[in-house]
């Protein structure tokens, strides 16, 4: 009945506040600035990419997956179905925001403190582990096929921006169980079948969580280690799909802001045109960046065809940023009124902690809240021209190094610009 | 690397200590304390839809709303407000926001947002 993004995220509740026009411009200058500034002044040799391509993909097999952080990940996973699943069939059922909140916008803190811990708590790699070993086919019955690559890791992360931002009703919890059994079916029995690489590139969250993971500064290779994270982010593994999988990400965000502005609102629109709008969003935030990331001159045909999928990780930080600006108070305000609802799964009136109420320190401080916004912002740009522009070092030929990155320059600063301005005008 | 993070941290910091503001709305009428919506549903539609309204955190807000259909007008913000409207009703309801944000006023049954309540502090 309601819905088309008539409710934020999935959920009800207020949005933030426009941000101020001068912190807009502030942070626009600021990435500018920089952006020019790492192309002009930045070092001329790479500093964090190897000198051929074949370096990049080198990172070593990760550590087995922990038994322990597997119990809790089927432990958390178990209490949160029971929630949705058995508890009440309405909006104040606490899995509508666990999944909204904890699993899709928490996931990326997570990692970016923990790295790819999701690989060791999914409890789908949990489940396809004991059912393997069970059946003695541990790394199931066929290869993954190489031709696929992170495609349907695109797909699903898709399917989950449709249904929070463009689907009849993501509030209704008919519709998110659904959602989940469907994902579920595919996962176990994708991973069956193709062993656990399955996870490596076709589940949604785990593959999510592997890109921001190598954003960490804390953890590498599944492993506590201080570092700096512009080290660990080119060794993101390239297939196909890599650049649908980031411009999923980009364009859905994009267009959850641009589907509240004024202008979009006073449409009366159907389902199909919200749709459409949605995956045009995505498409064409691809589409640019694998024009910008090939728009070198003195590279065969195939090494152009190889450029965007070697600088997509670079994409990476721009996202990071942006979804951190987009959600910060959805996550930290919402995330409390969502927590006391999972202490509550199964709806019955249990309340250990009381009923606090909830703290919006954000919300009420909104200067603070709109710096914080521009910052998360400028600060994932900067990281991702710093990448762009190490990786270009390393895969252009000596002639087009600073001609062949300029294309994708641009583009990372107008992507910038259009997160910014519409965080300032809607 | 670091340094470019900080100053660029930095700045953001500084720049904590200024503010915005906003515009006019045409169809709004501010009447001493209170902002009035004026809502029309009629013939399927809905006016205003789309549109900002801009509001004091604590101001007396008031939604008044004539009706030609079963509608349910719910008030997104913290907690929720749901109206209940027949078929040839003319209603005015009040209500006050106390956190600042942006909060949707929604026809749920004609799925559409009338109006988005821009709430400063």
């Amino acid at each position: 009945m309601l819905g088309h993004g008539l409710q934020t995220h999935g959920l009800g509740g207020s949005t933030d506040l426009p941000i101020p026009f001068l912190y807009a411009m502030v942070g626009a200058s600021w990435a500018l600035t920089i952006s020019f500034g790492v192309l002009a002044l930045a070092w001329k040799e790479p500093q964090f990419s190897g000198s051929s391509a074949v370096e990049f993909v080198e990172v070593g097999a990760p550590p087995p997956r922990r038994p322990w952080l597997a119990v809790v990940g089927l432990l958390v996973a178990m209490w949160f179905l029971g929630a949705l699943f058995f508890g009440k069939s309405d909006t104040t059922n606490g899995g509508l925001g666990g999944f909204y909140i904890f699993v899709w916008v928490g996931l990326v803190p997570l990692a970016l403190l923990a790295g790819h811990v999701w690989r060791d708590l999914s409890p789908w790699r949990t489940i396809q582990a004991l059912i393997g070993r069970l059946i003695r086919r541990p790394d199931g019955f066929a290869t993954y096929p190489a031709r696929l690559g992170y495609w349907p890791a695109a797909a699903g992360l898709f399917a989950f921006a449709w249904l929070e931002l463009a689907s009849p009703d993501p509030g209704d919890i008919h519709a998110v169980r659904l959602w989940i059994v469907v994902y579920i079916c595919v996962m176990l029995l994708g991973g069956v079948v193709f062993g656990p690489r399955w996870f490596d590139r076709a589940d949604p969250f785990d593959v999510y969580s592997a890109i921001v993971g190598k954003l960490s500064p804390f953890v590498r290779n599944g492993r506590w280690v201080l570092h700096n994270p512009l080290r660990t982010l080119p060794t993101l593994p390239v297939e196909v799909g890599i650049v649908a999988v980031l411009a999923t990400l980009l364009g859905s965000t994009a267009y959850d802001s641009f589907s509240a502005s004024q202008f979009w609102q006073s449409k009366t629109l159907s389902g199909v045109q919200h749709t459409l709008t949605l995956l045009a969003f995505c498409v064409v935030v691809g589409a640019l960046f694998t024009l910008a990331a090939s728009a070198t001159g003195g590279v065969t045909r195939a090494e152009r065809r190889a450029l965007p999928g070697l600088l997509a990780h670079s994409l990476a930080p721009i996202v990071v940023g942006y979804i951190f600006a987009h959600y910060v108070t959805y996550f930290l305000e919402k995330g409390q009124s969502t927590f006391i609802a999972l202490l509550d799964p199964l709806g019955r009136g249990w309340h250990p902690l009381g009923d606090p109420a909830t703290a919006y320190f954000l919300s009420e401080h909104t200067t603070v809240l709109a710096a914080l916004k521009v910052t998360f912002v400028v600060t994932g740009h900067v990281f991702a021209v710093i990448a762009a522009h190490d990786r270009a070092l390393a895969v252009l030929p000596r002639a087009h190094r600073l001609s062949g990155q300029l294309a994708m320059l641009l583009l990372m600063v107008a992507y910038t610009f259009t997160g910014l301005f519409l965080l300032f005008s809607v | 690397m670091k340094k470019i993070a900080a100053v660029v941290f930095g700045c953001a910091l500084l720049l904590a200590g200024c503010g915005g503001s906003g515009g006019s709305d045409p169809k709004v009428v501010a009447g001493g304390q209170a902002v009035t919506v004026n809502i029309v549903i009629k013939d399927g539609k809905v006016t205003p839809q789309g549109e900002r309204v801009n509001v004091k955190v604590g101001e007396t807000i008031k939604l008044h709303v004539t009706s030609d259909a079963d509608e349910e007008v719910h008030v997104h913000s913290e907690p929720e407000h749901e109206y209940e409207l027949s078929p040839g009703d003319d209603k005015t309801y009040s209500f006050s926001i106390k956190v600042p944000g942006q909060v949707a006023v929604e026809a749920h049954h004609l799925d559409v947002t009338i109006a988005q309540l821009v709430v400063r502090p």
